[in-house]
């Protein structure tokens, strides 16, 4: 009569059963890379569709709230609401490079030396970054002067506007969320791609 | 003055809730591509998961409107009148 015990007599029973596999270990370097860029650690990992889609998803919300808001959406410094950039800075140099552009290209530091959105009847000088009066000339456009430096020329610009509009109510909250959803997902893009094994030879997904 | 995209926030006061579909569909893109064991059913898993988080918020809107115009109203009449 044969033996109706799958397990051989004499042998470990626990051995018997399916043993779970040890956790992998972590990736710190795809992890950066995915902060670097959305979807560059799984890309790193060999897991080149999910790469592509988290990639998609994160940009997506990004470039949807950048519309949406404007510059002021991502704003580490002035707009009341800084915090969310805590959420808005895992979407990693996406985020901190359009602070920076806008902090340097898109605010004016004015005689305090105090860097501000720019009210919307100034200018910012190009070379200084002071602001600078917009007046409207006699057929409706709006012209502002600036001078250089070192110079005794002042330089007129026609038409002038302020460097950016200010965003309020919904377009401000919904381009800032927008923005931090993007952020918070890319940071479980990044703990995934810290704790994921690299995919088998072949077997990308 | 012109409008700068990107720059320049949206005039997007009167349809603004629209934004609702593409917010829940770039978090099913991303949150489905990490969760799911393989992606044979992504696409599908992620049209589900659009449309469960845009009746939900729908939901929520419709729960927080009647606690504001039936409930509050409710307890302030009864404050009032007590």
């Amino acid at each position: 009569m044969p033996d109706p015990s799958p397990v051989p007599l004499g042998s470990n029973i626990s051995a018997a059963r399916p043993v779970k596999a040890p956790p992998a270990p972590p990736q710190p370097l795809a992890a950066l890379l995915a902060f670097a860029f959305p979807g560059a650690g799984h890309l790193f990992l060999g897991y080149r569709a999910r790469a592509v889609r988290i990639a998609a998803g994160v940009l997506l919300l990004f470039i949807v709230g950048l519309g949406i808001g404007g510059l002021d959406a991502v704003d580490r410094k002035e707009n009341g609401l800084w915090f969310w950039f805590y959420g808005q800075m895992w979407t990693g140099p996406l985020a901190f490079g359009v602070d920076y552009l806008h902090q340097t290209e898109f605010k004016v530091i004015d005689h305090r030396g105090a860097i501000r959105s720019a009210a919307p009847n100034e200018f910012r000088n190009p070379v200084t970054g002071a602001p600078e009066l917009i007046n409207v000339d006699e057929n409706g456009v709006p012209w502002a002067k600036y001078q250089v430096p070192g110079s005794t020329n002042a330089i007129v610009v026609k038409p002038a506007y302020p460097p950016k509009r200010r965003s309020s109510g919904r377009a401000s909250e919904l381009g800032t969320l927008f923005i931090a959803i993007a952020g918070m997902l890319n940071l479980v893009a990044i703990i995934d791609a810290m704790f994921k094994p690299r995919a088998a030879p072949g077997h990308a997904r | 003055m012109p409008y700068r995209p990107f720059i320049d926030p949206l005039t997007i006061h009167d349809s603004w809730y629209w934004l609702l579909i593409p917010m829940a569909l770039g978090i099913a893109l991303v949150y489905k591509a990490v969760r799911l064991q393989t992606l044979e059913k992504y696409w599908r898993q992620v049209a589900i998961m659009t449309t469960q988080i845009v009746i939900g918020m729908i939901l929520l809107g419709a729960a927080s409107y009647l606690v504001v115009v039936a409930y509050v109203r409710f307890i302030a009449e009864r404050i009032a009148g007590g």
